[in-house]
C-alpha cells in the first residue's frame, strides 16, 4: 500500500518540524521516527498501513534533516530527540492510545522516550536497534563477552562507519558513504529512491554535520549540549510499555546473532530474509507484524 | 526393440515400444528394470539413456528396479496413457529398489503429452533438484520428510494430477537431488532451495504440501516468502520440541559429517522405519525403505540425513528466532493433518498449533507419521477440498 501523504508542520518545543502524515486527524496517534541515513520517506509503506488500521500516522523529519530545522542549540544527543518526541506527542494531540515506532536512531529514541516518560505511549515498536541495556550488557559483562567472542570481530568490521563519522571532515565523503551503508545494511535492496531522499534532506549548509552529530554526541562529550539532564539519565534505558523489537536476519549494520540477545528482556523477533531496512525491503510482511502488534482493538 | 523380446508378452512389447527417453532422465549410464508377473518368466528392460531394450531376465544380476504386477494389471498399464498410475494408486503394482528408476520408466512409457507423469532434473541456483510431476493447473509442490524422497508423494501426485500441476521434489541432500557437504540442511536452507526451484520453474506462486520435515520446510517458506505460497498443507509436520532436549548439548558437539564414515546395517534401519510407519501397506513400507537406503547408503546422503535430523532435534522452540514465536505470523491459509498413532510428532502438538494459529484447519486421522501413504483416500480428499478453496487460489 502506498497512499499519498499530507505534509504538516508543527512547533516541537521551539523546533520547527516538518512531517508526513496519513489518516484522520483526531484518530489515535502513531508517531514514526526514522534513523540514519534516512528520512520521513522511509515510512511510506507503514504510514498508510497504520492509517488504514485507524491511526493518525505522523512521520517527522528528525532534527537536522530538511525540511525540519537544524537544532537551535546544536544538540543532537538522544536526550534532545526524546524532547522532540514528547513535544510531538503533545502538539499532535496524542493521548493514552498513542503508539510509537522507531527505526535505527528512531528506535534508540523510542526506548529512551518510554523510559523518560512512561505511559505517554501505549505500545512501542522498535526496528534494527536493541534496547540500551542489552547493548551495555554485551559490552560490560565478561560472560557475555566470552559468549560473543566469535561475533565481536565480525560486528566491529561492520561498525567502521561509527568511528569514521567521528572525523571532522567525514561530511565530505557522505555522498559515497550513504549509498554504501544502504548497500551493506540491506543486501539486495534497491535504495536508489531512499538514497536520493537522504542526500536531498542533507543538502543545505550544516545539514550533513547535523546528521553526523547524532554519532559524535554519542562518543564526544563536548558535542553534547546542556539542558537535557533529565532526558539524558534515560538515554540508554528501557521503559515499561509493551514493546516489540524487530531485527532483520541479514542486517549488515548489527548482526542478528547479537540483536537476538534482546529476547531476554523484550519481545524480540528476528525477521527472516531481510536486512536493516526491513520495513522497506518486505513492507507487506513487516507492516503486518507491526500493525498486528499495535492494533487498536488490542488496547 | 530387441529380437530377444520376441517371446515377451504383448503388453510389455507395447509398453517398451512407447518408451520416450525425453520424459525420463535416468541420471546414470545403463540401468536394468525387471518386470515380474506379466508372463511366466520375468523380463528385463535395459535402459541406456536413449533406448529401452526388452530381454529375458538375467537373474544372475540384481536389477536396479523391480516392478511387479499380475498379468491383467500389466495389460491395463500398457493401455493406460497415464503410465499405470491408477494401478499404482490402487496398490496393484509394486515397485522395489530404485523407485525413481522404476516409476520413471513407467512414466516414460505413458505415451501421453502434456500432463503425463514425467521425471526431470531441474537446474536451480541452489544446485540440481530432481522432481516428478504430472497434471496441469495450479501448481502444488510436495516436500517429503526426513529420510524419504519424492516417491513418498507419488500417490499424491497421481491423486492431484486431475486438477493440479502436482510436483513432488527431492529436497537437496535426499533422493536424486544435489547433496552439498557443507550445506546447513536447516529449514532456512531448504526453504531457499524450494524458492530457487519455483524460480527455475517460472512459478510465481504454488501451494505447498509437506510431510514431517517437509512440513517444517513448508512452514519456513510460508514465513519467509509468503508471496510465493498459495496454501499450505502440513502432514504430520515436525515442529520444534517444547520439552527439554537432554541430548542437545552433546549433539551440538557432534559433526553430522561423521555420517560420511559411519556403517549402516540395513536390518536395524529397517526395524526403525517399520516402527515409524505402523499402518503403511507392506509394499509401501518396503519401497520406502528401499528408497531411504538408496540415499542413506551413500556417504553424502548420510551426512545430509544426520545434519537434517540434528537440526530438527536442536531447533529452538521459543526466543527471537523460535518457531513457536513465529508460527502466529504464518500468513498463507494452512491445513494440519495429524496422525493419531504418530510416534514421531505426537498429536498433542495439534493443541499448541490451535493456540498459536487459531485460523488454521485441522484433520486428525487414525494413522502414523505418513498420512498420505497410510490413509491415502482420506488425506487426498482433504487436500483436494482444501486446495480448491479461495483465497490463496492460484491461476494456472
Amino acid at each position: 500500500m502506498r497512499a499519498e501523504h499530507e505534509t504538516i508542520r508543527y512547533d516541537a518545543a521551539g523546533l520547527d518540524v516538518t512531517a508526513h502524515a496519513w489518516g484522520e486527524r483526531g484518530a489515535p496517534l502513531a508517531l514514526l521516527l526514522h534513523g540514519y541515513p534516512d528520512t520521513g520517506w522511509t515510512w511510506r509503506h507503514l504510514g498508510p498501513h497504520l492509517a488504514a488500521r485507524g491511526f493518525r500516522a505522523v512521520a517527522p523529519f528528525m532534527r537536522g534533516y530538511a525540511p525540519t530545522a537544524l537544532a537551535p542549540d546544536g544538540g543532537y544527543q538522544i536526550g534532545a530527540l526524546v524532547r522532540d518526541t514528547v513535544a510531538a506527542h503533545e502538539v499532535l494531540g496524542g493521548d493514552g492510545r498513542a503508539v510509537l515506532v522507531g527505526h535505527d536512531w528512531g528506535a534508540a529514541t523510542a526506548y529512551a522516550t518510554d523510559a523518560f516518560a512512561p505511559g505517554l505511549f501505549r505500545r512501542v515498536v522498535t526496528l534494527a536497534v536493541p534496547p540500551g541495556p542489552v547493548l551495555l550488557a554485551q559490552l560490560r559483562s565478561p560472560a557475555h563477552m566470552l559468549r560473543n567472542a566469535a561475533l565481536i570481530p565480525r560486528q566491529l568490521r561492520r561498525s567502521w562507519y561509527m568511528g569514521f563519522q567521528q572525523l571532522p571532515l567525514s561530511e565530505r565523503a557522505l555522498s559515497h558513504v550513504i549509498p554504501k551503508l544502504w548497500r551493506d545494511w540491506s543486501p539486495g535492496y534497491d535504495a536508489t529512491e531512499d538514497v536520493a531522499q537522504v542526500l536531498r534532506a542533507l543538502e543545505g549548509p550544516g545539514r550533513r554535520t547535523a546528521a553526523l552529530r547524532y554519532y559524535r554526541a554519542l562518543l564526544q562529550p563536548w558535542e553534547r549540549r546542556a539542558g537535557y539532564a533529565a532526558e539524558a539519565s534515560h538515554e540508554l534505558g528501557l521503559g515499561p510499555a509493551t514493546t516489540l523489537y524487530l531485527h532483520g536476519e541479514d542486517d549488515g549494520c548489527m548482526l542478528s546473532e547479537l540483536a537476538r540477545r534482546a529476547g531476554d528482556i523484550v519481545e524480540t523477533k528476528i525477521v527472516p530474509g531481510v536486512g536493516h531496512f526491513l520495513h522497506l525491503e518486505e513492507p507487506e510482511r513487516v507492516n503486518e507484524l507491526i500493525g498486528g502488534f499495535l492494533a487498536i482493538e488490542a488496547a | 526393440m530387441n529380437k530377444a523380446a520376441n517371446g515377451a508378452p504383448p503388453a510389455l512389447r507395447q509398453l517398451v515400444g512407447r518408451y520416450d527417453p525425453a520424459a525420463f532422465e535416468t541420471g546414470r549410464g545403463e540401468a536394468r528394470v525387471r518386470i515380474a508377473g506379466a508372463g511366466p518368466d520375468p523380463m528385463d528392460v535395459v535402459l541406456d539413456g536413449q533406448t529401452a531394450t526388452l530381454e529375458r531376465a538375467d537373474t544372475s544380476r540384481r536389477p536396479d528396479a523391480l516392478l511387479r504386477a499380475d498379468a491383467e494389471t500389466w495389460s491395463e498399464i500398457a493401455g493406460d496413457v497415464r503410465g499405470g498410475m491408477a494401478a499404482f494408486r490402487a496398490g496393484r503394482l509394486s515397485v522395489r529398489h530404485d523407485l525413481h528408476l522404476g516409476v520413471g520408466f513407467l512414466a516414460a512409457t505413458a505415451a501421453s503429452g502434456e500432463g503425463g507423469l514425467r521425471f526431470r532434473r531441474i537446474e536451480t541456483s541452489e544446485g540440481h533438484i530432481s522432481v516428478s510431476e504430472a497434471g496441469t493447473g495450479s501448481p502444488v509442490v510436495m516436500l517429503h520428510g526426513l529420510g524419504a524422497t519424492k516417491v513418498s508423494f507419488l500417490p499424491t501426485v497421481a491423486a492431484l494430477a486431475d486438477s493440479h500441476r502436482a510436483i513432488a521434489i527431492d529436497l537437496p541432500g535426499f533422493g536424486d537431488s544435489t547433496k552439498p557437504i557443507r550445506a546447513a540442511y536447516d529449514p532456512k536452507y531448504f526453504a531457499r532451495a524450494v524458492v530457487a526451484l519455483l524460480d527455475a520453474l517460472g512459478l510465481e506462486r504454488a501451494h505447498i504440501i509437506g510431510n514431517s520435515m517437509g512440513g517444517r520446510v513448508a512452514i519456513e517458506v510460508g514465513l519467509r516468502s509468503p508471496e510465493r505460497v498459495g496454501r499450505l498443507a502440513l502432514l504430520a509436520p515436525s515442529l520444534a520440541w517444547l520439552r527439554d532436549r537432554p541430548w542437545a548439548p552433546l549433539l551440538k558437539l557432534v559433526a553430522p559429517q561423521l555420517g560420511l564414515i559411519q556403517p549402516a546395517p540395513r536390518a536395524a534401519v529397517e526395524a526403525i522405519v517399520r516402527r515409524v510407519i505402523p499402518g503403511a501397506q507392506e509394499e509401501w513400507t518396503a519401497a520406502g525403505i528401499d528408497e531411504f537406503l538408496r540415499s542413506y547408503l551413500t556417504p553424502r546422503g548420510r551426512a545430509a540425513f544426520y545434519a537434517a535430523a540434528r537440526n530438527i532435534y536442536l531447533e529452538e522452540p521459543y526466543g527471537p528466532r523460535g518457531l513457536w514465536t513465529w508460527l502466529p505470523d504464518l500468513q498463507p491459509p494452512s491445513l494440519f493433518v495429524w496422525g493419531k498413532r504418530d510416534g514421531l510428532v505426537p498429536i498433542r502438538f495439534a493443541s499448541h498449533v490451535r493456540r498459536a494459529l487459531p485460523q488454521a484447519e485441522h484433520l486428525e486421522l487414525s494413522c502414523g507419521h505418513v498420512p498420505q501413504l497410510e490413509r491415502p483416500q482420506q488425506t487426498h480428499t482433504a487436500l483436494l477440498r482444501f486446495l480448491a478453496r479461495t483465497p490463496g487460489q492460484i491461476a494456472a
